[in-house]
């Protein structure tokens, strides 16, 4: 069985340009872990979670952030922001944008690939929903519960 | 008693780092004093198989931490990091290894090979020590931007610096003995060096190639890891630039396969205690008899540096075209020494032996003085650019 098969197809989603405020609605209306970040034409440029709000909080930009990362005997403390004690004004609901804090690192999957596949890709990256592309666009998102109705309801557990 | 060691080395060094941060010292310098502590110039609680073995955790954790650093040779970095940083942290690494090589040559008369390791050593600034001296006065605005993505980028290019300054080296001192001629010392620093790229570079495009068959994260960091210890051993026995070779590995890489970033995530889960136990053994290392004779020696290395960094960072900000608040204070903000100049010492004391003693307590001394004074300079910096 193909991704395409099983995954599903009206994806909720945000772009660059959406501001934290109606990125943090969004996550409270669907209850969703992951959004897939888009551009105008539909091509998957990023994925937020909500842990990346907390990148509202660090004192380096997103950039900056990536590469201490890789210093490799930086002090965590020294990476991340202990935000329960930050100082930050109301007006970053308007100013932040999912631009700012997104991750353009992540895994996708192709909608000709066997779910088989999807499943080893969501157990190696320790996710539940994947991105579905065609050339570079968003097409769906294929989660471990999409997977197994598709098992499911091939083995008639379920109509 | 090696395990016993071990187990020692470790929670010592987790009291010693939770100690020290109290006192707003990073990490990395608890472990170097504990080292030095423990080791067998002083209190001796360590077993001497696991001071025998410092040079098989060395070539371990610095494969490890080249190839971590590789990371960031992506063609997405390059285009993020902006001029001034590009330029200002090339030339504040070049400069203080040039310096420093021709004032120990022409000063203090030392050998070439051993004034360019120096040089190569002297390159490297301590991100730890400005990020948290950032951190601590809440510095903000373009200066400590600057500031961070330097601090950020500069190990790469000391790691660079040193592996091609070391294959030099090699075979500067090989020619001392056997009399080679000129281009049989840059014949053989060109082999080290072009071996090295394209050993990593072809084991990259395996690693990518193979990578579809790895299926869970267990597998995923023993594939990750079993290629950065097949590249260090292939590099060891082929004599080819261990530091390159990891470096140019996870450069070609991240380049290559989007998914790059799980193999850098892998490691990360496991390498927390590897820096640990190879910091404390860093520290143990260490010959205090030597520093008595070293005073001369370690006064020159920290001025000329010193130098280096003010004038190498001035000079960039000149070629960057940054406001004159960037170019004056930038260098004295680069001044903290720790980590990778640590490391890169223990790689060459363990090449040469006759004299990587002087070289490893000379820096370590430096690095002791740098890393109590350094964060000073950093935070009057920050200051005088009116960032905090």
């Amino acid at each position: 069985m193909q991704v395409k098969d099983c995954m599903t197809k009206e994806v909720i989603s945000v772009k660059r340009s959406t501001t934290l405020s109606q990125l943090i609605k969004t996550f409270q209306k669907y209850n969703f872990h992951t959004l897939p970040v888009i551009e105008q034409d539909n091509r998957l440029v990023g994925i937020i979670n909500f842990e990346d709000i907390l990148k509202v909080f660090q004192p380096y930009s997103e950039d900056l952030s990536t590469m201490l990362k890789t210093i490799p005997f930086l002090d965590m403390e020294y990476k991340e922001e202990d935000f329960l004690s930050a100082d930050i004004s109301s007006e970053i609901g308007v100013l932040i944008l999912v631009d700012d804090i997104m991750n353009t690192r992540f895994a996708a999957i192709s909608a000709q690939a066997d779910i088989n596949q999807a499943r080893r890709e969501m157990k190696l990256h320790n996710i539940l929903r994947l991105p579905v592309v065609e050339e570079g666009k968003l097409i769906g998102v294929i989660s471990l519960f999409d997977i197994i109705l598709a098992v499911f309801r091939e083995k008639e557990v379920i109509k | 008693m090696t395990i016993l060691s071990l187990g020692f080395i470790l929670l010592a060094g987790l009291l010693a780092g939770k100690l020290i941060r109290k006192i707003k010292i990073p990490t990395v310098t608890a472990y170097l004093i504990l080292g030095i502590l423990i080791g067998p110039s002083a209190l001796n609680l360590v077993s001497a198989g696991i001071i025998n073995s410092s040079g098989l955790i060395s070539n371990i954790v610095l494969s490890l931490i080249a190839f971590s650093i590789g990371q960031n040779f992506s063609l997405e970095v390059f285009r993020k990091i902006g001029r001034p940083v590009m330029w200002i942290s090339i030339l504040a690494a070049l400069t203080p290894w040039f310096l420093v090589t021709v004032f120990l040559v022409i000063l203090l008369k030392q050998p070439f090979y051993i004034a360019l390791l120096f040089g190569a050593i002297s390159s490297a600034t301590d991100p730890a020590a400005p990020i948290m001296v950032v951190r601590e006065y809440r510095a903000k605005g373009s200066f400590t931007d600057t500031l961070l993505g330097i601090v950020a980028i500069d190990d790469a290019w000391c790691l660079i610096i040193f592996a091609l300054s070391f294959a030099v080296a090699k075979a500067v001192a090989a020619q001392t003995i056997s009399n080679a001629v000129i281009f049989k010392v840059i014949g053989r620093s060109l082999f080290e060096i072009i071996g090295a790229f394209l050993l990593g570079g072809g084991l990259a495009l395996i690693l990518a190639f193979l990578s579809r068959f790895i299926t869970t994260p267990a597998d995923l960091l023993i594939y990750t890891l079993g290629f950065i210890f097949l590249n260090t051993g292939l590099a060891l026995y082929l004599n080819f630039s261990v530091l390159l070779a990891n470096m140019f590995m996870a450069a070609i890489l991240v380049n290559v396969l989007k998914v790059s970033f799980k193999f850098f995530e892998a490691l990360r889960t496991i390498d927390s205690p590897l820096y640990l136990l190879f910091f404390v053994l860093v520290g143990a290392n260490l010959e205090i008899g030597l520093l008595t004779s070293l005073g001369l020696l370690t006064m020159v290395f920290i001025i000329v540096r010193s130098l280096g960094k003010i004038s190498g960072a001035y000079l960039g900000g000149v070629l960057a075209q940054v406001p004159a608040r960037m170019k004056k204070h930038m260098g004295w903000a680069l001044l903290p020494q720790a980590g990778v100049s640590l490391g890169v010492a223990l790689v060459a004391k363990a090449e040469f032996p006759q004299i990587g003693g002087v070289i490893f307590s000379t820096i370590v001394a430096a690095t002791v003085f740098f890393e109590i004074i350094g964060p000073i300079w950093t935070k009057m910096s920050l200051k005088k650019a009116g960032e905090i």
